[in-house]
């Protein structure tokens, strides 16, 4: 699958970091002005706390982690022991790729930091959201973050972010896919048979909250987030994917009669042409009496 | 948290509201193991709920405790849970 963000313009263009200038202690003369030291590597985007810390790379890993998943399913963990996660994680890894092993290993659970996770939301929904890098401003600098403020109070995702919360990342908005995981994760009634019995208590634990599904499913334009909560996520899930229904509007349309549509389609055009020539056949008319109305307008 | 003498949590929350939170972090105290020591059962409320949450515990004499925690904090949750706790101990240490 390719990727479905563009590079921003700093990384395609390969920059070089300053060079090393090596200078000698000399009496005779004072030696050049050295060059400022950069603060940054030229290829790392500014931003407004130092690049390696801890909260700018979670802030960079959240922004690509909502960037580049259509959909996005928040849940909230209580106190999951580390061999349930490895066992859940096993479970709907052999699962999923059973159904689509190409999609299966982009899908990952992801443990966020739920007030660093709604801050980067903000700025996914706010700053820069076709991720153009038109103005060269990265996600992480001040701009960004003072210019989503605002958002803290509408944004329908910010409740969701409290207390234990993790995320499911799928690389395709894929119903059948979709089914799998909330059959297998967060079960309505009965849990499904024959699961490791570590994954079961695990999957006792986990609550699903809601989800973000990005862009449009056919289109697949970015920055255009909408909020599902479980049972929206649900209903999604019992729907057919692009492709069949697809086929079935194409036999609906095979059977029902296409050629009625494309000809009451067709026959806009073919009245607008009929339109345009009479008129056509009207000034030439004028025309041959020796007065074109072109002529008379420029005169 | 004491949760040695509860047998029985009912934890129901609207996730989209901000009032859950406490209904949230409570689910949070309970133990890895909680669910072997008693039965655990979350609701999730529709998104146009009013109710931001509400936990129901039962103790292991038989004592219920409702609390509507839309305007609670956490602590006070928690202490609301402790205190009967605390008697089932103290009967606990008596006995032997």
């Amino acid at each position: 699958m390719p990727p479905r963000l563009p590079l921003p313009a700093l990384l395609r263009a390969p920059s070089t970091l300053l060079p090393r200038v090596r200078t000698y202690a000399s009496i005779a003369h004072a030696p050049a002005a050295a060059p400022p030291i950069a603060r940054r590597a030229a290829t790392q985007p500014e931003s407004h706390k130092a690049a390696s810390t801890r909260k700018t790379q979670l802030h960079r890993t959240y922004l690509s982690l909502i960037r580049s998943s259509p959909l996005l399913i928040i849940f909230q963990h209580n106190n999951l022991r580390a061999v349930e996660w490895s066992a859940l994680r096993r479970e709907l890894k052999n699962a999923l790729t059973k159904l689509d092993a190409a999609s299966a290993p982009l899908t990952t659970i992801n443990l966020v930091r739920p007030a660093l996770f709604s801050s980067v939301l903000r700025v996914a929904e706010g700053f820069d959201k076709e991720h153009r890098f038109d103005n060269g401003l990265a996600g992480t600098s001040k701009e960004a973050y003072k210019s989503t403020l605002h958002l803290k109070e509408t944004l329908d995702l910010h409740p969701l972010l409290t207390a234990n919360v993790a995320t499911l990342s799928m690389p395709v908005v894929a119903p059948a896919q979709l089914k799998l995981i909330l059959e297998l994760m967060f079960p309505e009634k009965r849990s499904k048979k024959g699961l490791d019995p570590l994954a079961l208590s695990g999957l006792q634990k986990l609550v699903l909250l809601g989800a973000r599904v990005d862009g449009h499913v056919a289109g697949g334009r970015i920055g255009e987030g909408r909020v599902l909560d479980g049972d929206q996520l649900r209903a999604l899930s019992q729907l057919k994917s692009v492709e069949e229904m697809r086929g079935e509007l194409a036999a609906i349309l095979q059977s029902v009669g296409g050629g009625e549509l494309v000809r009451s389609l067709g026959s806009v055009g073919l009245t607008l042409t009929r339109t345009v020539d009479g008129r056509r056949k009207m000034l030439e008319e004028g025309a041959s009496d020796g007065k074109p109305v072109e002529e008379t307008k420029a005169e | 948290m004491i949760v040695r003498y509860i047998s029985n949590v009912t934890i129901a929350f609207n996730p989209f509201s901000p009032r859950a939170r406490t209904a949230r972090l409570f689910m949070s105290l309970l133990p890895p193991d909680a669910r072997t020591m008693m039965k655990v059962n979350t609701k999730v409320l529709p998104r146009t709920s009013e109710l931001g949450g509400s936990i129901h515990v039962v103790f292991k004499d038989g004592k219920e405790v409702k609390l509507d925690t839309s305007k609670m904090g956490i602590t006070d949750v928690v202490e609301e849970c402790d205190r009967h706790s605390r008697t089932l101990q103290r009967k606990d240490a008596l006995t032997g």
